[in-house]
């Protein structure tokens, strides 16, 4: 609900109670308490249940949360205030950890990308150094990244040759 | 919940979905107590048909009442069948409760008037301000049922959760046990109600400027414990034949299957954060009205609408209740608090009636009523607000 429309409802109820409360001014107070009430104590527990219904039963302001809202496998279960808090604690902790889970996964994988880089810079150390290598006419190694290097082993496993005839076919 | 089990309810029990998740998500921020109350039904899924049909048979039954009891036709306390009926009804299913006062509201407004005698005094009133008070009146007397059918069956419930019977109770004597309990609550919130209701339905009579009629308040005030008899007994079958069918029914993963989308949708309602403006004026404007037919002369309305601003605002914002003494009181079940804000209520609202029993005015009646307020916003400390920011809300669902 749009806050304009909820403060358009609330302002046309509580113009339409200061409507009302003159209503209340012009009422004919008809009856004494003798008229409702016999003795002094049926009035007193009739203020105490007026009291009651519009606290309790009236406002909703006893802070025992919301009716149905908490599904019961039983037909009873932990409830009220403590409950209501656990849920929200429940609900906020499960964020916390989403949150938690995120970050963990974003450095996980940040770190995955430095150590790709690390390798990588290090084998194109390796490779410029194995380049000059074989340009010497020093020997070669059986594996490793100047294996997949144009002009490589052709039976070895990652040679071009073999990538390129995989390409064709 | 995944989302296979989330269309099982919607697919297998169309209607019983509608009355138990998709009316009470639309309800959820306009009335949430109304919305519980739809939600309320949904454990009679347990067999077919019931929780579907059972709103639609109670909105049938509303509309015909007045035929069916022309006692209800001025105002519905005349009539102790009618009363009995609505707390049964309620008790049983939210849902049903509901549809059977909304479609005797509907029968009543459009009958409002009609057939009835008003006093010259009245009659000579402009057109404009009898409507005014005609239909005043009857938003009273609706919003008084309404406690009687929306909150009490959902407030007796929430009160009997609080309690851990089943650390003190025999596995097999504990669906017993809770019934007990549900039942007591409940008769003791009608009881309260019916004693309430001696004062608080006389606007639908004296701002007509007319006389409450004996007829209209004896039911409420001598014949009670029928009303309380009827609520014990209902309360007992219900939770009897819950926990029956949680345990044997084969449409029980049904009923769990609508109550986990309900919680689900309530949950995120729950983490949405209002104004204290928002919270204070509803409450403000709830117990003006409903403590109306306590009042003398205007400024008592005056009084009630400044003490509870004043009482709502330190409840909930400006001075809050310290945390030692929140800490507390939660530590007592609801139900027990209640019982003891009653008593401590009488025990102030006696001294008050005493010493200004003589003003023969609802003044001392009045005050008591207040203190007695008091007394409860100091025994139910509000819950401290959600700490979930709405955006995170909207963004889980």
């Amino acid at each position: 609900m749009k806050p304009w429309v909820w403060w358009v409802l609330w302002t046309a109820f509580a113009f339409g109670i200061v409507l009302l409360v003159p209503a209340v001014a012009l009422a004919d107070n008809c009856s004494g308490l003798l008229d409702c009430f016999e003795n002094i104590r049926a009035a007193s527990a009739g203020a105490a249940a007026a009291g009651a219904a519009a606290g309790g039963l009236g406002a909703g302001g006893l802070g025992l949360g919301r009716g149905s809202n908490v599904p019961r496998d039983a037909p009873t279960g932990p409830s009220g205030p403590e409950h209501e808090r656990a849920r929200q604690e429940e609900q906020r902790r499960r964020m916390e950890e989403e949150y938690a889970r995120q970050q963990e996964e974003a450095a996980r994988r940040a770190q995955q990308e430095a150590q790709r880089r690390a390798q990588q810079t290090a084998a194109d150390a390796q490779e410029q150094t194995r380049g000059i290598t074989d340009l010497t006419g020093r020997g070669r190694s059986p594996t490793g990244p100047m294996d997949q290097t144009p002009g490589g082993d052709a039976d070895s496993p990652g040679s071009n040759v073999e990538r390129d005839d995989q390409t064709k076919r | 919940m995944d989302v296979a089990n989330k269309g099982a309810s919607a697919s297998a029990d169309p209607l019983a979905h509608f009355w138990s998740v998709r009316l009470p998500r639309r309800l959820d921020p306009w009335a949430p107590h109304l919305a519980d109350a739809f939600a309320d039904g949904s454990w009679t899924t347990a067999w077919r048909g019931v929780a579907g049909f059972a709103p639609i048979g109670a909105l049938a039954l509303g509309l015909l009442l007045m035929r069916i009891l022309p006692a209800t036709r001025h105002v519905y306390t005349e009539s102790l069948t009618f009363m009995a009926l609505i707390i049964a009804t309620a008790i049983l299913s939210g849902a049903a409760g509901a549809m059977l006062l909304f479609g005797f509201i509907v029968v009543d407004l459009l009958g409002a008037g009609s057939g009835w005698n008003f006093r010259g005094v009245f009659l000579s009133l402009p057109l404009i301000v009898r409507w005014i008070l005609l239909y005043g009146s009857l938003l009273v007397s609706y919003l008084l049922l309404g406690l009687l059918a929306i909150r009490m069956p959902l407030l007796a419930r929430r009160m009997v959760e609080e309690v851990e019977v089943d650390r003190f109770v025999y596995t097999a004597a504990r669906p017993v046990a809770r019934a007990a309990l549900f039942g007591a609550s409940c008769g003791l919130l009608v009881w309260i109600w019916s004693q309430a209701m001696i004062m608080l339905i006389r606007p639908v009579f004296t701002w007509l400027l007319d006389h409450p009629t004996t007829r209209a308040i004896q039911p409420v005030q001598l014949n009670w414990e029928w009303l309380v008899a009827v609520a014990v007994l209902a309360a007992g079958a219900r939770i009897l034949l819950e926990d029956r069918v949680a345990s044997r029914s084969a449409r029980a993963g049904l009923v769990r299957d609508l109550r986990q989308q309900r919680s689900n949708d309530a949950v995120l309602i729950v983490g949405r954060p209002r104004s204290i403006v928002g919270q204070v004026l509803p409450q403000v404007g709830l117990i003006t009205l409903l403590l109306a037919g306590t009042y003398t002369s205007w400024l008592d309305a005056l009084l009630v609408a400044v003490v509870v601003t004043g009482l709502a605002l330190w409840q909930r914002g400006i001075g809050r209740l310290p945390g030692w003494w929140a800490a507390a009181v939660r530590r007592v079940p609801a139900i027990a608090r209640f019982v003891v804000g009653l008593v401590a209520g009488y025990w102030l609202a006696n001294m008050m009636v005493q010493r200004l029993w003589g003003t023969e005015t609802f003044r001392p009646v009045l005050l008591g009523a207040l203190l007695t307020l008091a007394v409860f916003l100091l025994l139910f400390p509000h819950p401290e607000r959600s700490t979930v920011p709405a955006s995170q809300g909207r963004e889980a669902a």
